[in-house]
C-alpha cells in the first residue's frame, strides 16, 4: 500500500462470479416468506439464489420438495463442491455451515455448539467477500439475530441489504435486529423483493450512471451542495470515485438512473437525501477490528499509558468517526483490561464521536448481536458484555468510559489534551485537502507525547514533522513536539445546522481552506503585507491575514467574531467611527498613530478602513514605529549588532506568549464546552431510561385502570342485582361501601362512605352491633343474630362475616340483613295454631296416634294412653291397645284395622275398655293410611271417649222399651178391668161410672210419673194423696208415715187397693159424712215391707156385705194384695173399717 | 174340664182375675195363680198341671224355665204376653198357642181349648 493514502478501500476487485448471487436468510417463519419472494419469480434474470435456513441437523429437509413445487426457479439442496448456477435457488443442506470458495459451495462442520451457530451471518460473510458489490443479502422472518452481523460485510462490500419489512414477518426478531444495524437498505414485503432485486442488478450493467470529467464533477457539485442544504453536512471533501460509486449505487437502489432525474428526486426527497447520507457516511467497523494491531496498540500505547499517568489525572481517548462504536468499546476494554492487570486504575475518557446522530445513537445504546460476540477476545467477553438472548450488551462498567457525541471533524471544535486519538477508515473518504487540515488538527489536539492510530491504508498526509511512526504496519504513530510551521486556524466559519429545508447558498466551510492553501500569493502576502482583517455588515470578521495579535485579541473556536470584540485597547475607540465612516462616504478612511496596548507592549498603528464589493469592508494595520515593550522580563539582552534579531526574537518571544495565551484560552473554553456537553449527555441518557421506565409504568397502569374499570362495573352490577342489605366495613370500622336496601337498617347517604359506622344511626335493635362487629375482626369469627325494626315491623337474621383480603388477612367486615319478615310471621302462626290444636284436643280429651306400619310402633300422646286406660311404657305397639280392648270387641276392633292396613283404607270402631272400677268406657277410633313419599307405610288417627253417648243410647233403649212394656200392660189391666167391671155391673150407667173411676184413678196415680222418667219411684204419701183426692173433701184424712218409695210396678195395685177402700169408705164407711174421720198410718217393717193402717172413723159401721160390686171390689182388693205379696186383714168395728195391709215392694230389676 | 187344674202365671193381678173368671165360667175345676216365675216353679213342682197360661215377663224374669218344666211334664202351654215373639217360641215350644197382650180373655180360653184338644176346632 502507498503512504500517500489514496488508494480506495477496497482494492480493485474481481467477483469470483459473474451474476449476481442473492444470499437469502430465513428461520421460523421462512418457509412462507421465500415462497412469498420467490413464487413470481422470473426464472431468466440471471440471479442466483441462495437459502440459508435454520433446519435441525438431525432430520432431511423437506426444503427442496416442498419450494420447487412454487417457484419456477430450479431448486437444487446443496452437496459439496457443487457450482453456484444462476437462475437457480440452492438451499442450505441440515447439519453444515456454507461459504463459497472460488466460485464453489464449500459445506464445513460447525465449530459452534447447537445454540451458537450463525449459519447465515457465516455464509454472508463469505459471500461479501467473494462476490463484492455483485451480490444482495435478503433477511426474512426468524426469530434472533442470526445474519445483523452478515450483512455488514455485505454493505460494507458495496452489496444491497433487503430486509422484510417486520409487520409482513412471522418472527420479527431477525428483520428487526437486521433493521437495528441501521445498514438496511431496503424495509420492504417480500412479494416486492424479487423485482426488486431484478432490476438493481440490471441497471449495474448499464455502465456509468453519471456523467465524466466536467459533466461529472458539476453533477457531483449539484449533488452535494443538495445534500449541504437538506442534510447539513458537506461531502466536498469527500474522494470524488467514493461518492460516485456510492451515488451510483444509490441511484440504482432508489431506481432513478438519470442523473438530472436522480438529482431532482434528491431535492425534493429529505428521506432520500438522508439516505445518500447515510450511504455516504459508511463507515463499517467492527469489535477489535486488525485484531493484531490492537495487541500492537496495547503494548506500545495503552500499557505505557496505564503505567505512566498519575492517579490524579486522566487518560483521555478521541475516536472521531466512531460510527456504531465497536471501536470506542475496543478501546475502552482494552485499557480496563490492563488497567485491572496492572492494578493500577487511572481513569480514563474515551469521547467517541460521528457526524451521524443515528450511529451514535446505536452506539450509545450498546446492543450488538451476538455474533459479533466472536471479534471480542474471549477473556474480555464474561468482564465487558452481558448476554440478552440474541443481542449482548456492553457492561456499564465500560459503558461508562465512553462519551459518544455529534461532532463534525472539520467544523466543530476539537477536543484537546488527548491521549491518544483513534481516526481508523474515515481519513480515506475524505480528500487530501481535508486530510492535510485534519493531521495538523489532531497534532494540535493530542498533548506532548500522544499517539495517532490509523486504519491501514491510512496516511498522515506526509506531515512526517508532525508525526512520528511507531509501526507503519499498524499505521500507529506518534506525536512529534514540534510547532506548526503556520498557526492553526481554527474555524471561524459559518454554523450551518442542519436543516430539512433547502436554504440559500451559503459558502462552503471549506472556503477559507480554499482560500488559505490554493493560492501561493497568500503566503507572501500573508508574511510580508501589513495584517489586514475582513469584515461584513454587520462587523464580524469574515476573512484575515497576517499576525493580527497585536492589534485583535483571539477566541479561536467562538462564534462570535465581532471586530469590536477583538479589538484591543486603544484600538476599539477607533475602530467604530472608522468604519462607520467608511461605510457612508463609501471611500477609504484611516486613522493615524493609534496607540494600541496588549498585554506585551503598545504598537503605535495605523488604520486603514477599505470597503470592498458586496458590502465587506477591510482593515489594514500598518505599523509605525517600534513595538514598546512593557514588561522587562521579556526583555532580552542582545548585541548592537544583533538589534533587529534581538528585536525580532523578542516580537517572537511576544507572539509565542500570546499564541500560548490564546491556546490556553481556547483550551479552557474548549473543557467547559465539553464537561457541559457531557454533563448533558449523561443527563439525557438517564432522562432517557427514566422515560422509558415511566413508559412501561404507564402501560402497566393503564391496563391496572382498565382493569378496575372493569372490576368496579361487575362489583357496582352485583351490588344492585342482589337485592339483599350488604354493608362493607374496614378494620377500623369505616364504612366502605353499602347496597341501597341497606338503607332499611342505616339511614345512609351516599356520602357515608368513608365515615365512622358508629356516626350512623341504626334502625334495628341491636345495641351491641359495634361490638358484634369488632369482635368479628379481631376474632376472625363470624357473628349471627336475630334482630327487629325500631318498631318491630321487620325481622332479619344479620349476619356478620370477616372480611378478607387478597392475601388472606382481615381487613374488615361484611354486614348482611335478610329480611325474615315473613317467615317469622308465618312461623309464630304455625307455632300459635299447633298450639290451639294441642289445646283443643287436650280440652276435647282426644288422643292422637301415628302408627308406623312397619314396625307397628305407635307414636301417641298423654291423652291416647289415658283413654286406653294404659300405662306409660317407652314403646308402644299396636298389640298393647288392642290388649286393652274389652274381650268382646278386639277381634272386631282388629279385624277393621287389619282390614284398613291392607285395603288402604280408613278404619273405623267403636268399642269398651274396661276399667279397675268395673265400669266400662266407650271409645271410639278412627284412623287414616298415609303412604308417604319415602315409602314408609304410616296410619295417621284419633280416638275419643264416648261413653256419655253410649250410655244415654242404652238409657234411651232401655227407655223405650220399658215405655212399650209399661204401656202394653197398661191396656191389658185396662181390658181386664172393663170385663171384670163388666161381669159385676147391674146397669151401664153404673158400670160407666165404676170403670171410669178405677180408670181415672189409676190415671192419677199415674200422673204422678209424668215428669218423672220412668224408671223413678214415685213417694207413698204423695200416692195416696192423689187417689183420695175425688173420693171426698168433707171428710178430714190423715196421713202420715216414713217417706217410702213405691216403684212404678206397685202404682197399679196399690192405687186400685186405695181406690177401692176410699170407695167403700165413701160408701160405706168412714168418709161418707161430714164428721167422718180417716186415718192412714203406715211404716216400714224391719223384714222390708210395709203396714199400713187404715182406721176409718165413721158414723156407721159398714158390715161390709151387700152387693156383688162390693164383693167384686173386695176381689180386686184382695188380688192386688197378692200381686203385693203382701196381706190385708180386716175389721169391721162400730167406727168403721179397721184394716191391716202389709205390702212388700218389688224390687227395680227387669 | 172339671178335672183340669189351670195354672195361670201373671203377676198383674187384674189380668189374672180376668182370666182366672173366664176360665172358672168356662167350667175348669182347679185354677190355681203365680204372681213370679219362683212362685210358678214351686206350684208345678208340687202340683200337677194340665194346662199353664205364662205371661213371659215377669218381675223375677223370664217365665222360659217354667215352661220348659211344664213341657217336660206334658202340659199344655198357652204364652200370654205383650212380647211375644211367635216364630222362635213355637219353635222352641211347638204345640204351644200365643196369644198376644191386650187381647180378650175369650181369645185365650180359645187358644187353651186348642192346646186342650188339639184338631177340635169348637170348644167343648
Amino acid at each position: 500500500m502507498s503512504a500517500d493514502g489514496t488508494e480506495e478501500c477496497p482494492a480493485k476487485f474481481e467477483p469470483q462470479l459473474s451474476f449476481p448471487v442473492i444470499g437469502i436468510g430465513a428461520s421460523a417463519g421462512g418457509l412462507e416468506a421465500v415462497t412469498e419472494m420467490l413464487r413470481e419469480g422470473d426464472p431468466n434474470t440471471g440471479m442466483a439464489f441462495v437459502l440459508v435456513q435454520h433446519l435441525d441437523p438431525n432430520h432431511e429437509s423437506m426444503l427442496p420438495e416442498l419450494l420447487s413445487r412454487k417457484t419456477r426457479l430450479s431448486v437444487r439442496q446443496v452437496r459439496k463442491g457443487d457450482r453456484i448456477e444462476p437462475d437457480t435457488l440452492h438451499i442450505i443442506p441440515p447439519g453444515n455451515a456454507l461459504s463459497i470458495e472460488e466460485g464453489r459451495f464449500v459445506l464445513t462442520a460447525f465449530d459452534e455448539p447447537r445454540g451458537l451457530r450463525r449459519p447465515i451471518d457465516t455464509f454472508l460473510e463469505s459471500l461479501g467477500a467473494a462476490q463484492g458489490a455483485d451480490c444482495a443479502c435478503v433477511i426474512l422472518s426468524g426469530t434472533g439475530a442470526d445474519g445483523s452481523e452478515g450483512l455488514r460485510t455485505v454493505k460494507e462490500m458495496g452489496g444491497v441489504v433487503l430486509v422484510q419489512s417486520p409487520e409482513t414477518s412471522r418472527y420479527d426478531g431477525m428483520p428487526n435486529s437486521a433493521i437495528a444495524t441501521g445498514l438496511a437498505d431496503h424495509v420492504m414485503p417480500t412479494g416486492e423483493m424479487f423485482a426488486r432485486l431484478h432490476r438493481y442488478f440490471s441497471s449495474r450493467d448499464k455502465g456509468a450512471l453519471l456523467g465524466s470529467g466536467e459533466e461529472l464533477e458539476s453533477q457531483l457539485d449539484e449533488i452535494v451542495r443538495t445534500l449541504r442544504d437538506s442534510v447539513g453536512h458537506d461531502f466536498s471533501g469527500y474522494k470524488h470515485p467514493t461518492l460516485v460509486r456510492r451515488i451510483s449505487r444509490h441511484m440504482q437502489l432508489t431506481e432513478k438512473l438519470d442523473p438530472d432525474e436522480y438529482i431532482a428526486f434528491l431535492r425534493a426527497s429529505p428521506a432520500a437525501s438522508e439516505a445518500l447520507f447515510r450511504d455516504l457516511l459508511i463507515n463499517v467497523t467492527n469489535f477489535f477490528r486488525d485484531k493484531e494491531y490492537f495487541d500492537l496498540l496495547r503494548r506500545e500505547v495503552v500499557e505505557p499509558l496505564v503505567e505512566s499517568t498519575p492517579r490524579s489525572h486522566q487518560i483521555r481517548v478521541w475516536v472521531p468517526g466512531c460510527s456504531s462504536g465497536q471501536e470506542a468499546y475496543s478501546l475502552a476494554m482494552l485499557f480496563d483490561h490492563v488497567g485491572t492487570r496492572m492494578n493500577r486504575r487511572p481513569l480514563v475518557q474515551i469521547f467517541a464521536t460521528d457526524v451521524d446522530d443515528t450511529m451514535i445513537r446505536i452506539a450509545r445504546e450498546g446492543h450488538y448481536p451476538t455474533a459479533a460476540l466472536k471479534d471480542i477476545p474471549e477473556e474480555f467477553r464474561n468482564s465487558y458484555t452481558i448476554g440478552m438472548d440474541s443481542q449482548f450488551r456492553i457492561a456499564p462498567r465500560v459503558r461508562d468510559m465512553v462519551r459518544f457525541s455529534v461532532h463534525n471533524l472539520v467544523k466543530d471544535p476539537p477536543f484537546s489534551n488527548l491521549d491518544l486519538i483513534s481516526c481508523r477508515n474515515l481519513l480515506i473518504y475524505l480528500t487530501d485537502k481535508v486530510q492535510q487540515h485534519l493531521i495538523p488538527l489532531m497534532h494540535y489536539s493530542l498533548r506532548p507525547g500522544g499517539f495517532l492510530f490509523l486504519g491501514p491504508s491510512e496516511s498522515i498526509a506526509r506531515r512526517e514533522d508532525l508525526f512520528a511512526p511507531i509501526d507503519q504496519k499498524a499505521r500507529l504513530f506518534k506525536r512529534k513536539d514540534t510547532h506548526a510551521r503556520e498557526p492553526i486556524r481554527l474555524p471561524l466559519g459559518v454554523d450551518t445546522p442542519r436543516v430539512t429545508a433547502p436554504r440559500s447558498a451559503s459558502p462552503s466551510p471549506y472556503a477559507h481552506l480554499e482560500e488559505r492553501t490554493e493560492t501561493p500569493n497568500t503566503e507572501i502576502m500573508e508574511r510580508f503585507a501589513p495584517p489586514f482583517v475582513r469584515i461584513n455588515e454587520d462587523g464580524d470578521v469574515r476573512g484575515s491575514s497576517g499576525d493580527l495579535s497585536p492589534y485583535l485579541k483571539s477566541y479561536p473556536g467562538e462564534r462570535d467574531q465581532h471586530i469590536f470584540r477583538l479589538a484591543r485597547e486603544g484600538l476599539r475607540e477607533t475602530v467604530f467611527p472608522l468604519i462607520m465612516k467608511a461605510r457612508k462616504t463609501g471611500r477609504r478612511q484611516a486613522a493615524k498613530d493609534i496607540e494600541v496596548e496588549s498585554q506585551f507592549g503598545i504598537q503605535t498603528v495605523d488604520v486603514v478602513a477599505e470597503p470592498l464589493r458586496e458590502g465587506l469592508l477591510a482593515l489594514v494595520f500598518i505599523n509605525v514605529g517600534q513595538f514598546r515593550q512593557k514588561l522587562q522580563d521579556y526583555y532580552i539582552e542582545g548585541g548592537d549588532a544583533d538589534d533587529r534579531v534581538n528585536d525580532l526574537e523578542a516580537e517572537l518571544r511576544l507572539t509565542r506568549y500570546r499564541l500560548r495565551g490564546a491556546v490556553e484560552e481556547l483550551e479552557t473554553a474548549n473543557e467547559e464546552l465539553k464537561s457541559s456537553n457531557e454533563e448533558m449527555m449523561s443527563a439525557n441518557e438517564e432522562l432517557q431510561s427514566a422515560n422509558e421506565e415511566l413508559s412501561t409504568v404507564n402501560e402497566e397502569l393503564k391496563h391496572k385502570v382498565d382493569e378496575l374499570g372493569v372490576v368496579n362495573a361487575d362489583l357496582a352490577n352485583f351490588l344492585t342485582s342482589i337485592k339483599m342489605a350488604v354493608v362493607v366495613v374496614d378494620r377500623d370500622l369505616m364504612v366502605r361501601t353499602f347496597t341501597d336496601q341497606s338503607r332499611q337498617i342505616f339511614p345512609f347517604q351516599n356520602a357515608d362512605k368513608g365515615r365512622p359506622l358508629s356516626e350512623i344511626n341504626l334502625l334495628v335493635d341491636e345495641v351491641n352491633l359495634l361490638s358484634d362487629v369488632q369482635h368479628c375482626i379481631e376474632h376472625n369469627e363470624p357473628v349471627e343474630r336475630v334482630v327487629e325494626n325500631k318498631d318491630n315491623t321487620m325481622t332479619f337474621i344479620m349476619r356478620i362475616l370477616p372480611y378478607k383480603s387478597a392475601a388472606g388477612e382481615v381487613d374488615g367486615a361484611t354486614l348482611t340483613f335478610n329480611d325474615i319478615t315473613r317467615l317469622k310471621r308465618l312461623e309464630n302462626d304455625v307455632y300459635e295454631k299447633t298450639e290451639r290444636l294441642r289445646l283443643a284436643m287436650s280440652i276435647g280429651e282426644i288422643g292422637v296416634w301415628e302408627i308406623d306400619l312397619d314396625t307397628d310402633i305407635v307414636e301417641c300422646d298423654e291423652t291416647l294412653l289415658r283413654l286406653f286406660d294404659m300405662p306409660e311404657k317407652k314403646e308402644v305397639t299396636v298389640t298393647d291397645f288392642i290388649d286393652q280392648i274389652h274381650p268382646d270387641d278386639r277381634d272386631r276392633v282388629l279385624q277393621d284395622f287389619e282390614k284398613a292396613r291392607r285395603d288402604r283404607g280408613a278404619y273405623e270402631q267403636e268399642f269398651r275398655i274396661p276399667l279397675p272400677d268395673g265400669s266400662v268406657r266407650w271409645l271410639k277410633g278412627v284412623g287414616q293410611l298415609l303412604q308417604l313419599p319415602a315409602g314408609q307405610r304410616r296410619m295417621l288417627g284419633l280416638n275419643y271417649d264416648i261413653t256419655f253417648e253410649e250410655e244415654a243410647r242404652e238409657n234411651q233403649q232401655l227407655l223405650v222399651r220399658e215405655m212399650n212394656h209399661r204401656v202394653k200392660n197398661l191396656f191389658a189391666v185396662v181390658s181386664s178391668l172393663i170385663n171384670t167391671t163388666a161381669k159385676r155391673a147391674s146397669n151401664v150407667p153404673d158400670y160407666a161410672v165404676s170403670l171410669r173411676d178405677r180408670v181415672n184413678a189409676l190415671g192419677r196415680a199415674y200422673e204422678l210419673t209424668q215428669n218423672k222418667t220412668v224408671l223413678a219411684n214415685v213417694d207413698l204419701h204423695s200416692l195416696l194423696q192423689k187417689i183420695l183426692a175425688p173420693h171426698g173433701t168433707a171428710a178430714e184424712v190423715t196421713l202420715e208415715g216414713t217417706p217410702v218409695d213405691v216403684p212404678v210396678d206397685a202404682i197399679t195395685p196399690i192405687s186400685l187397693i186405695v181406690h177401692e177402700l176410699a170407695t167403700n169408705a165413701v160408701k160405706y164407711g168412714g168418709l161418707s159424712s161430714q164428721d167422718a174421720e180417716l186415718a192412714i198410718h203406715w211404716k216400714t217393717e224391719e223384714d222390708g215391707s210395709i203396714s199400713l193402717q187404715w182406721k176409718e172413723k165413721g158414723s156407721q159401721p159398714s158390715k161390709g156385705a151387700g152387693d156383688a160390686a162390693h164383693g167384686f171390689g173386695t176381689k180386686l182388693i184382695d188380688a192386688s194384695v197378692r200381686q203385693l205379696r203382701g196381706s190385708i186383714e180386716r175389721q169391721w168395728t162400730e167406727e168403721g173399717l179397721h184394716a191391716l195391709l202389709t205390702i212388700r215392694l218389688p224390687g227395680n230389676h227387669r | 174340664m172339671r178335672n183340669l187344674r189351670l195354672l195361670i202365671v201373671e203377676d198383674e193381678a187384674l189380668v189374672a182375675m180376668d182370666l182366672e173368671l173366664a176360665a172358672s165360667s168356662l167350667g175348669v175345676g182347679d185354677i190355681l195363680v203365680a204372681g213370679s216365675c219362683q212362685e210358678a216353679m214351686n206350684l208345678i213342682g208340687e202340683e200337677w198341671i194340665d194346662v199353664a197360661i205364662l205371661d213371659i215377663a215377669l218381675p223375677d224374669g223370664k217365665s222360659f224355665d217354667a215352661a220348659a218344666l211344664l213341657k217336660a211334664r206334658g202340659a199344655g202351654i198357652i204364652f200370654h204376653s205383650g212380647h211375644a215373639e211367635p216364630t222362635s217360641l213355637l219353635s222352641e215350644f211347638p204345640g204351644a198357642e200365643v196369644c198376644t197382650k191386650p187381647c180378650g180373655p175369650e181369645e185365650v180360653m180359645a187358644a187353651m181349648q186348642k192346646v186342650l184338644h188339639p184338631g177340635r176346632t169348637d170348644p167343648a
